[in-house]
């Protein structure tokens, strides 16, 4: 188990030693590589609820699934085992290797195998096991655990991996990459002539005909499913599905998002054990495993991690990932998708890496198959926190909606509180605010209290729109708000402004689900009657609109108004852009730069950059989108946080960004967030404004 | 020579992208001579997976002086000891630029694995457009007790060390498909 204070030890000296080298290029080219497929794809939307719809139903269905593939495979005379759990599942291994008297396994890539220790319970038994996956290979000589799902060794260099060779060689390798592989090839072909087993995984199962399908780029597994006179085959229930077109479909999403390819280089079908040079005296074993997979179906929230297809492209979009790299985000499952699979594979204190997820997001919105990771890791955070309560300066965020409403009422005083040393000192130490993080101005002169005096009345509107302000336009930028409220106005839409709460997402990011619920509830009573009567209401802060959107429904899964508010819910830039396309208002710029715009990981899966940009363009401007494919490290309050697991990594994480916005020659920064903004301004040093600061609505003449 | 199906313009270029080589036959004898070609540069033995008699008929008179034609069927260190694999895959897929191989026997899952290169002959009528055309084959290849069906996308390949793109790692290095057209 890792505790708080252990695992803010592991990220600080990581912190001290840098992001782990060429993490952030494997990330960067899986994403790229995802990015230039599903731009040849046509509608990759609709293939991947396809995808989606097909773990739905394979897993909804997968004790009826097990029993077609057992009888199927059994059919073709392969010996099928259920495993209750891991320990079960190296037993039934360890005594097939026993009954055919091997020493040698030859072995194809397999999480499933690392999940239950296989090696090390069949080397426990005098067997030798020899990885046979290049990376793979490369970090069962380093005795290391994988970082990345697709390139488990990507965290060493050639120099490394040639010492590693050299050292098994007992010559020296020389250090070219082709002699390299020149000896893994010859090193590997004498394993797969004559170990006694071969072991592969399943990338997935196929009742239908009880065939297991198996994927790789290298061939190895050709050769482990192929050469050794016994194969052994272990396979996670959750792998199974009904269909040979189902596999097929799972076969290219799995490729998609993993590295762009449209499939991997072999996509294997086996069924039954084929004879050798008609020698048919061989033997196919499959052990299907169940190690908590049945428990997890029957919880709500855990049952997609069921869906996932390991395509590691969760990990490839998650900054604090690749800051900490798959040894320090991840026990035997790395990444986003290894928390949830870890709390209930591993346990739930080793799933204690959850507390660096940041909940930005974007793991949910580039899975192939639509798993609410994010979600599963807040309820991560909310089984820890009743096991040993929330880490303190998570509970001080949690609170952020009184702290900033004490915090505008004793303004000016409490800016300026805020701003000496010795305060900084004292939060820093009693409720974690790190003390070097700059802050917002608080205004006393609340959105709240200036409504009314935008506030015009339009005779007969056009549309009617209810505000939802979130914390910063309300306390701290109301003049935001304002220039909103006023370019509504002008085109004829009434403005009201019902009484709310803010959206209360930091309680989904620190995992507390009960008061999150609450805020949802009390604001779905309030801003329903508003949507009963037709009104749309408009947002302007994109992790506020996300969460009326996207959060909401599911935590309010029996209140169908949750939903009607979702349905209803508009971007406050949206809504602008829709009105100026209508000719109803003009929009110019208040002042000319070279302009570069961050687009906040929450307005991504909303509409992303278009309009802002749309906005910017028809108001004369030329902007350019800067990112790095990921967040840029704030992760809402996260980065207020004192310590390794806040403002430490938050910096980290975002050094990438702000370099790209320095080399980009970007004068000023545009950002529909008010904390990324906080964060950018700092970190590039660069002056940010929201887009409704540099932007000027006006009726047309 | 004119390509004027969609769908083998398609396989050609996807094959192709993924740095499988496809070479245009006209006839079974055009893609014999090339066979002969490659035996001569590789020189070495050359295994043949299960194909009809005629072909292997045609394939053992062309190597015949040239290199010992080991298989259909042989033992997996002799194919290990081929520097060219011949196979006759079942269908190509244009979608995915990949070839099909269906096997009964694993020898000649073997002849596609083990050599440095790979030549699968292929009739552009069998190219199917999308993947999913897969499934009926794979289905009536099922009604046999055991088979394997691979599709295959271009050589085998590795970027574990550094993210260096290396071909060849355990497969076939090169992956040619004759196509008659
Ligand atoms: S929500 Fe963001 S930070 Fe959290 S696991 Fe997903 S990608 Fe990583
Ligand atoms: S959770 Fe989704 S993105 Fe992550 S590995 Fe699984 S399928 Fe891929």
């Amino acid at each position: 188990m890792t505790s708080y204070s252990a695992l803010e030890e592991v990220v600080r000296r990581r912190l001290r030693q840098g992001p782990v080298r060429g993490l952030y290029s494997a990330m960067r080219r899986g994403l790229e590589g995802r990015a230039k497929a599903i731009a040849e794809m046509g509608d990759y939307e609709a293939f991947r609820s396809e995808a989606r719809r097909i773990k739905e139903r394979s897993v909804a269905r997968f004790s009826e699934l097990v029993d077609t593939f057992t009888r199927n495979a059994e059919k073709r005379g392969a010996k099928v085992y259920f495993a209750r759990d891991g320990e079960e599942a190296v037993k039934i291994i360890v005594r097939i290797a026993r009954d055919a008297q091997a020493r040698l396994v030859a072995k194809s890539k397999s999480l499933t195998s690392e999940e239950i220790l296989l090696n090390d319970g069949l080397q426990a038994q005098g067997l030798n096991v020899i990885e046979t996956d290049l990376g793979e290979r490369i970090i069962q000589l380093a005795r290391e655990k994988p970082s990345h799902l697709v390139f488990p060794a990507i965290h060493k260099t050639l120099e490394d991996v040639n010492l590693l060779f050299s050292e098994e060689a007992r010559r020296e390798i020389s250090s070219d990459i082709r002699e390299i592989m020149n000896y893994i090839r010859q090193r590997l072909r004498e394993i797969f002539l004559t170990a006694d087993i071969g072991f592969n995984g399943a990338n997935v199962a196929i009742a239908e005909i009880g065939a297991v399908v198996l994927e790789t780029n290298e061939g190895n597994g050709r050769m482990t499913s192929s050469l050794p006179r016994v194969q052994v085959v272990l396979v996670g229930i959750e792998k199974i599905v009904e269909t040979v077109e189902e596999a097929l479909i799972l076969a290219g999403a799995h490729a998609v998002a993993a590295t762009g390819q449209r499939l991997t280089t072999y996509v294997s079908i086996m069924a039954g054990r084929s004879p050798m040079a008609g020698d048919s005296s061989r033997e196919m074993h499959i052990v299907l495993l169940d190690n908590g997979r049945s428990r997890m179906l029957s919880e709500d929230i855990f049952r997609e991690a069921l869906y996932c297809i390991r395509c590691g492209a969760c990990m490839n979009v998650c900054a604090p990932y690749s800051v900490t790299g798959g040894h320090i985000f991840g026990h035997i499952y790395p990444g986003p998708i290894g928390i949830p699979w870890t709390a209930n594979i591993h346990g739930l204190d080793e799933a204690s890496f959850a507390h660096l997820c940041i909940s930005c997001g974007l793991c949910k919105e580039v899975c192939p198959i639509s798993i609410n990771i994010p979600l599963m890791i807040s309820r991560v955070k909310n089984l820890l926190a009743s096991r040993y309560g929330y880490p303190k300066a998570d509970k001080s965020m949690m609170r952020y909606e009184t702290l900033g409403k004490l915090a505008s009422q004793l303004a000016p005083v409490s800016n300026w509180f805020l701003k000496t040393r010795a305060s900084r000192y004292l939060l820093e130490k009693l409720v974690g605010l790190d003390r070097t993080v700059p802050l917002p101005e608080f205004r006393r002169d609340t959105f709240v209290k200036r409504f009314n005096r935008v506030r015009v009345e339009v005779p007969t509107p056009r549309a009617r729109v209810a505000l939802f302000l979130d914390f910063f336009p309300n306390y701290c930028r109301p003049e935001i708000a304002e220039s909103l409220v006023t370019a509504l106005q002008l085109a004829g839409v009434k403005v009201e402004l019902p009484p709310q709460l803010t959206s209360g997402y930091p309680l989904i990011a620190y995992g507390d689900w009960e008061g999150a619920k609450k805020y949802a509830a009390r604001n779905v009573e309030l801003l329903s009657s508003y949507v009963e009567q037709g009104y749309s209401i408009v947002s302007i802060e994109p992790t506020a609109t996300y969460t009326l959107k996207n959060i909401y429904p599911y935590l309010l899964k029996d209140d169908g108004r949750a939903e009607a508010l979702a349905k209803n819910t508009l971007e406050a830039l949206q809504v602008l852009w829709g009105l100026v396309s209508e000719g109803l208002l003009t929009v110019r710029a208040r002042f000319k730069k070279r302009y570069g715009i961050h687009v906040p990981c929450h307005q991504r899966p909303l509409s992303g950059v278009e309009n802002v940009l749309a906005l910017m363009r028809e108001a004369g401007l030329e902007a350019v989108v800067i990112e790095d494919g990921m967040c840029c490290g704030m992760g809402g309050t996260f980065g207020l946080k004192r310590g390794p697991i806040g403002r430490e990594l938050s910096k980290a994480m975002g050094a990438r960004l702000f370099e790209f916005f320095n080399s980009g020659g970007v004068e000023t920064i545009v950002t529909e967030s008010s904390v990324c903004a906080i964060h950018l301004a700092e970190g590039a040093n660069v002056e940010v404004f929201h887009p409704l600061d540099i932007l000027c609505f006006e009726k047309p003449s | 020579m004119r390509i004027n199906e969609k769908k083998v313009a398609l396989f050609i270029e996807r094959f192709r992208g993924q740095g499988g080589i496809v070479e245009l036959v006209q006839s079974w004898d055009e893609a014999l001579d090339l066979i002969e070609r490659k035996a001569r540069t590789v020189a070495g033995p050359v295994a043949v997976a299960t194909c009809d008699r005629k072909r292997l008929d045609g394939i053992r008179k062309r190597l015949d002086g040239i290199s010992r034609l080991v298989g259909p069927h042989a033992s997996p260190t002799d194919i290990a000891g081929c520097s060219l694999g011949i196979t006759f895959p079942a269908a190509g897929i244009a979608e995915t630029g990949s070839i099909l191989e269906i096997c009964y026997d694993d020898s000649d899952r073997l002849v596609s694995t083990l050599p440095s290169n790979h030549i699968a002959y292929l009739e552009s009528f069998n190219i199917l457009e999308g993947l999913l055309e897969v499934a009926p084959l794979v289905r009536q290849a099922s009604r046999q007790n055991n088979f394997s069906a691979t599709i295959i996308s271009g050589p085998s390949r590795t970027a574990d060390i550094e993210l260096r793109q290396v071909v060849g790692v355990h497969g076939p290095q090169a992956v040619t498909v004759l196509l008659k057209v």
